[in-house]
């Protein structure tokens, strides 16, 4: 896992992203990471589950049981609180960089624009 | 579920033997289950376009996972070649299948015998070699020695 003050790889970030709406298994993980980058970012299945093993690992994210009459070959994952802690400070550096660049006028203000 | 989505699942599944074996022993089903499944909607949504998305992430999946430990590993490197030699001209194949226009179809039809023609002396070297009826190791012959 990376330092705390580096940012998070991509796939790290949307597998954690997505798990803040709920446990999900791999295929929704999948799914949600596109849906939520605007189909900018693909997560495939090698990346998804070697990022999964390294999160387990770091406790950042947990294996949990599935709904009874969910599939019994899925493994639904759960965001834990070092993984909601990450995820939120990886936000809070994407969004200070936003202000950066606006104070440096990198991008128009919302009221300019 | 069209006929050319439990081939490329197929397909996966073969390619899967060359990943990394903690990551295939501990998720080897899930990949291909989740491959499926995204292989599936992207037809629906998208048909061959979604479809070569689909497979193109998995390429760049096999050279970024499996292929530094298959070239490290010569015992598996001649079947790793053949291997992902054989998906990538299916893969072509497929593309062309789905093409409407004569020229596409026909060159289709012949793709596969050609790639075959290519593959098979790959597969038999591989076969003899684990075999011990040839070697391949030149670090052995009168010429390497001088």
């Amino acid at each position: 896992m990376p330092r705390s003050d580096e940012p998070l790889p991509p796939a790290t970030f949307f597998i954690l992203f997505a798990l803040a709406t709920g446990d999900k298994h791999g295929y929704a993980i999948m799914q949600d990471a596109r849906k939520l980058s605007d189909n900018r970012f693909q997560i495939g299945p090698a990346t998804l589950y070697t990022t999964v093993q390294r999160l387990l690992d770091s406790r950042w994210i947990e294996e949990v049981r599935g709904p009874e009459d969910g599939d019994p070959r899925r493994r639904y994952y759960r965001l834990t609180k070092p993984g909601t802690s990450a995820l939120h400070q990886e936000m809070d550096r994407m969004e200070a960089l936003v202000r950066k660049s606006k104070a440096l006028r990198l991008r128009p203000m919302e009221s300019e624009s | 579920m069209t006929s050319s989505v439990p081939l490329s699942s197929r397909l996966y599944g073969r390619l899967l033997v060359l990943y990394p074996e903690d990551l295939r022993r501990d998720y080897g089903s899930e990949m291909a289950l989740a491959f499926a499944e995204d292989l599936d909607a992207a037809r629906r949504d998208a048909g061959i376009r979604g479809v070569t998305r689909v497979w193109r992430c998995a390429l760049v999946e096999f050279l970024r996972f499996a292929l530094p430990g298959c070239a490290s590993s010569p015992a598996v490197r001649v079947p790793a070649i053949s291997v992902a030699f054989s998906v990538f001209s299916m893969g072509i194949e497929l593309l062309l299948r789905s093409a409407t226009n004569a020229p596409m179809r026909f060159v289709a039809a012949s793709m596969l015998p050609t790639f075959a023609t290519v593959l098979t002396p790959m597969v038999v070297i591989w076969a003899c070699r684990g075999r011990g009826v040839i070697s391949l190791d030149l670090s052995g012959s009168p010429g390497a020695e001088r």
